[in-house]
């Protein structure tokens, strides 16, 4: 009696806990429906963490425990490219310079290369990430960060790169910049597809439709 | 020694001096009960079987098992089967979780509810009272005092020389032993008190003697491992609501059987997480290493 | 969060109510005794404190041994996210054990006698020691968070270098009391009902804390995601979730092989109320989340994780409730033609521990680092970008006409 009684108990909260929620969202019936989406599923989304600082060419650094970068590729490329097969970045121990192409993204055949936000040596590499380039997905500011390198001009490094207001206000522009792209390479008819039916052009895996030509231009546009 | 009391149904005539000799010696209020609770130790209670025609009195208490459940479960070892015999029960010790209460098979033991500082409650076999005699001496306030200068309580009441008295010739039977108080009382000699081995082997010899007044068990010798309450009957048992689905094997060993691994377990599971994790650990390093070379000889050709 | 706003007043006006009334109950406990606030009695002398507040919280607290052994022990890393608030759990889940026992133990000013009159034949006492060492070990275990909150280095060193035995210590106080929960009933042959008595009671109450556990962590981080936008990324829970089925899978083969060995399976049909509570135990805990898992497109989704796992949380309280309860009602009829449901005072006190459970760890979500990505963050909308004007006439090369700068 009292087991049927603590979980009828339990089960009363939730309903009124899933009620409250349904009028909140003042379509009752979706309201589980909409909870199924992903959360940034239906609003297409770009973050900007505050404490990160970006290069114009989509890739990011941190500073870590003081004299360490940790370095990833941003979250605006990450939903461009929509998805990622492989990730290869330069070897523990090798020297990159910032600007320099050093990470290269596979998708199917087709490779993005993107560049250093800051020059220095490199101390370790993302394992977990590499093997699983879905990490990047996730969160390519945490779990889909890619090599840790020493500073070695941190100071003048820094005057390239956004960070905090000037990011935001940076990555809005690019977004703007990459919607006009993808209207401009319009020409060909599998982009547009649904993609225009709402007004907007969304961005998450654009880049997938993008052939090789297009991709070229995109890497010099936007990611040096 | 250890001691039992022998309960033999079929003297019992229902006088009720069993009863109120408990209610006594424990300074209970003296009621007719029918049930046991924290101030009855002891019931009586009338079974009538209408189609056989029998009217059977029968007394119920702690039945002082052989191997306790009550004191193998108690986390404080609050109980503890005496070498006397006795079940005896803590007050300096418990903390009142109440699993003697639920363990019990025979469901005896008993708990203060309304008390702020509760204890739990059943019968003692008189166990202190029947050493009281041994303590003769008396401190300058009137308190009996143990060998040590320690004043006796029981309950938590200090005794002073008059209770002694009085409990001990409550105490005291007819050949000037000590024995519990509900036998002393007993006229018929339905509840005797003695060493247990002597006691099974008079009711297993009555049973023997006189097949015909007797169903042929000896309640609580074989119950859960044996106790040291034994009961003859004329009707079964179970037509006297007595407990008879009981196991013949004492209940502790069932917890001791897990309980007794646990060392083992212990040492197994703890080689092999640690063994896990540095396997585990080991082949990542490993992974990381061969990455490496991997990529510097990539690197190489490139 | 606009939207959320007023959902969570509500909550806390509940929450406030509950604790409210918990207070009253605790009042009433300890001034006036068991007896007045409880419907315990001689006859059934543990209840609801025992069965939830104790049994079942243990339980549901399994979340932290079975995470942290995943990912240090077993050196899953990409679980690591989940092992804080999980640990959190664990830690707040304990802790609060112990205040309910404080509340059902009859003098529990002497608690600490446990660790002087020691008696090892008493898996109450095995249960207790366990339980306080672990909640040790948890504090223990949580200790880097709060350290990390307020940046002391040194001692953070101290405690990396130990991490390792300590969580192996976890688990194995872990396996000894999860299951010893189990073993407390084993003495007790004769009064439970044949469905939920058995010589495998321990080793069926440590399988399913580690389903539980997992279903827990599941349920912990979507709360916490609606509440505090702070959270886990789907696909990690999924492969939780995948973990959670396989242990239930081995669990409920063992249970089943148990009933049929020990030749219970015939009361199946018995339409009896325990029967009832048997199937209830093995829809909520099985057979309902297979179901809403394998629904698609919603199974795999964060809320499809969610009720997946709370009906498994669900299931797990209907079975120990049963083992602590429901097993030994028919007994108390036939016996003492007796049973026992909660007083007001009990539901009040257990009520109110759960909803303290539920403000702790809001608080602690707030104030520590538990989840990853607590970072500030600025999240754009892709449609919000200011539209720049019309787009430009395609003629010759589209892209030569957007050519930076
Ligand atoms: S009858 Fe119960 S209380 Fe008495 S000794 Fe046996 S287990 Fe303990
Ligand atoms: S209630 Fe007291 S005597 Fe009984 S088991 Fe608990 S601590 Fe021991």
């Amino acid at each position: 009696m009292v087991a049927l009684f603590v979980i009828l108990f339990v089960a009363v909260l939730l309903g009124i806990d899933l009620f409250i929620q349904a009028r909140h969202r003042k379509y009752p019936i979706m309201a589980a429906a909409a909870d199924a989406a992903p959360a940034a599923g239906l609003r297409e989304t770009v973050r900007i963490p505050k404490s990160v600082f970006f290069h114009p060419g989509h890739t990011w650094a941190r500073l870590q425990d003081g004299d360490h970068l940790e370095v990833g590729i941003d979250d605006f490329v990450q939903k461009a490219l929509g998805s990622i097969d492989g990730v290869t970045v330069p070897a523990v121990g090798e020297f990159v310079r910032q600007g320099d192409p050093v990470i290269t993204l596979r998708h199917d055949n087709k490779e993005l290369h993107l560049v250093a936000p800051a020059s220095g040596q490199v101390q370790s590499i993302n394992t977990d990430a590499l093997e699983n380039p879905q990490l990047l997905r996730e969160n390519p500011y945490r779990e889909g960060w890619l090599m840790m390198i020493k500073p070695s001009e941190l100071a003048s490094n820094l005057g390239m790169l956004h960070v905090a207001e000037s990011a935001v206000n940076w990555i809005k522009e690019e977004i703007s910049r990459f919607r006009e792209f993808l209207n401009a390479s319009v020409a060909q008819p599998a982009i547009v597809g649904e993609s225009m039916l709402d007004g907007g052009t969304p961005v998450s895996g654009a880049l997938e439709h993008l052939d090789g030509e297009h991709l070229q231009n995109f890497e010099e546009q936007f990611l040096r | 020694m250890s001691h039992a009391i022998l309960v033999d149904l079929t003297e019992c005539v229902g006088c009720g001096a069993c009863r109120d000799a408990c209610q006594q010696v424990h300074k209970f209020p003296e009621i007719e009960n029918t049930k046991l609770d924290a101030q009855n130790f002891t019931t009586l209670r009338l079974c009538e079987d209408a189609e056989e025609g029998t009217e059977t009195y029968v007394r119920q208490m702690c039945q002082h098992c052989q191997d306790p459940a009550c004191a193998s479960v108690c986390l404080v070892g609050a109980i503890e089967k005496t070498a006397d015999g006795a079940v005896t029960w803590d007050e300096g010790k418990c903390i009142g979780c109440r699993y003697c209460m639920l363990a019990c098979p025979f469901d005896i033991p008993k708990y203060e509810w309304e008390s702020g500082n509760p204890k739990v409650r059943k019968c003692t076999m008189c166990h202190q009272e029947r050493h009281l005699a041994e303590n003769a001496k008396v401190d300058n306030e009137g308190f009996v005092i143990d060998r040590n200068g320690d004043r006796i309580e029981i309950d938590g009441r200090e005794i002073t020389a008059d209770d002694r008295d009085s409990i001990v010739s409550m105490t005291t039977n007819d050949d000037d032993d000590r024995a519990t108080a509900c036998s002393v009382a007993c006229p018929t000699a339905a509840t005797l008190f003695g060493d247990r081995d002597e006691l099974l082997a008079e009711a297993h010899a009555r049973i023997k003697d006189n097949p015909d007044d007797y169903v042929p068990q000896v309640y609580g010798s074989k119950e859960v491992g044996g106790t040291s309450v034994f009961y003859l009957s004329n009707v079964s048992f179970e037509s006297l609501g007595f407990y008879t689905k009981l196991d013949h094997e004492a209940l502790p060993q069932r917890t001791w059987n897990v309980l007794e691994k646990i060392p083992d377990i212990v040492v197994t599971a703890g080689v092999a997480l640690g063994a896990v994790y540095w396997i585990t650990s080991r082949r990542d390093e490993v992974r990381r290493y061969e990455d490496e070379v991997k990529k510097q000889k990539a690197n190489k050709h490139s | 969060m606009k939207l959320a706003i007023p959902r969570i007043t509500f909550w806390k006006a509940v929450a406030g109510i509950f604790l409210l009334g918990g207070l009253v109950a605790a009042v009433v406990r300890f001034g006036w005794g068991l007896g007045v606030a409880t419907n315990l009695s001689d006859v059934t002398p543990w209840g609801l404190w025992i069965g939830f507040d104790i049994v079942v919280g243990v339980g549901l607290a399994a979340g932290g041994f079975t995470l942290a052994g995943i990912v240090h022990i077993f050196n899953i890393k990409r679980f690591k996210p989940i092992v804080r608030p999980a640990i959190l759990t664990a830690f707040l889940g304990y802790s609060l054990v112990i205040v309910g026992l404080l509340f059902d133990l009859g003098r529990p000013w002497f608690i600490w006698h446990m660790l002087i009159y020691q008696n090892p034949h008493s898996v109450l006492f095995e249960v207790g020691m366990c339980v306080m060492i672990y909640t040790t070990v948890l504090a223990l275990e949580f200790a880097p968070v709060v350290l990390e909150r307020f940046r002391l280095q040194k001692a953070l060193k101290v405690m990396k270098a130990i991490t390792i035995p300590l969580i192996i210590l976890g688990i194995l106080l872990s396996m000894l009391h999860q299951s010893s929960l189990g073993s407390l009933y084993l003495i007790v042959p004769q009064k439970m009902h044949p469905y939920w008595y058995s010589p495998m009671l321990p080793v069926f109450f440590f399988i399913s804390a580690i389903a539980v556990g997992l279903g827990m962590t599941i349920v912990e981080s979507y709360l916490s995601a609606r509440a505090f936008q702070k959270t886990l990324e789907t696909h990690l829970l999924r492969d939780l979730a995948r973990i959670m089925f396989g242990v239930l899978l081995v669990y409920f083969t063992m249970r089943f092989i148990d009933l049929l060995r020990r030749d219970a399976l015939h009361y199946l049909v018995d339409g009896s109320f325990e029967t009832m509570m048997l199937y209830l135990e093995f829809g909520l805990m099985l057979v309902i989340p297979l179901l809403l898992f394998n629904i698609r497109g919603f199974g795999q989704s964060r809320a499809g994780l969610f009720f997946t796992a709370f009906s498994v949380v669900l299931g797990f309280m209907t079975n120990r409730l049963n083992v602590t309860l429901t097993s030994l009602e028919s007994y108390y009829r036939e016996m003492f033609g007796t049973s026992y449901f909660p007083s007001i005072g009990e539901l009040a006190v257990t009520i109110s521990i759960v909803t303290a459970g539920f403000v702790l760890f809001g608080l602690a979500v707030k104030y520590l680092p538990i989840f990853p990505h607590h970072e500030e963050e600025t999240v754009i909308d892709v449609n919000e970008a200011p539209e720049r004007a019309a787009a430009p006439k395609i003629d010759g090369d589209p892209a030569a006409q957007l050519r930076r700068h």
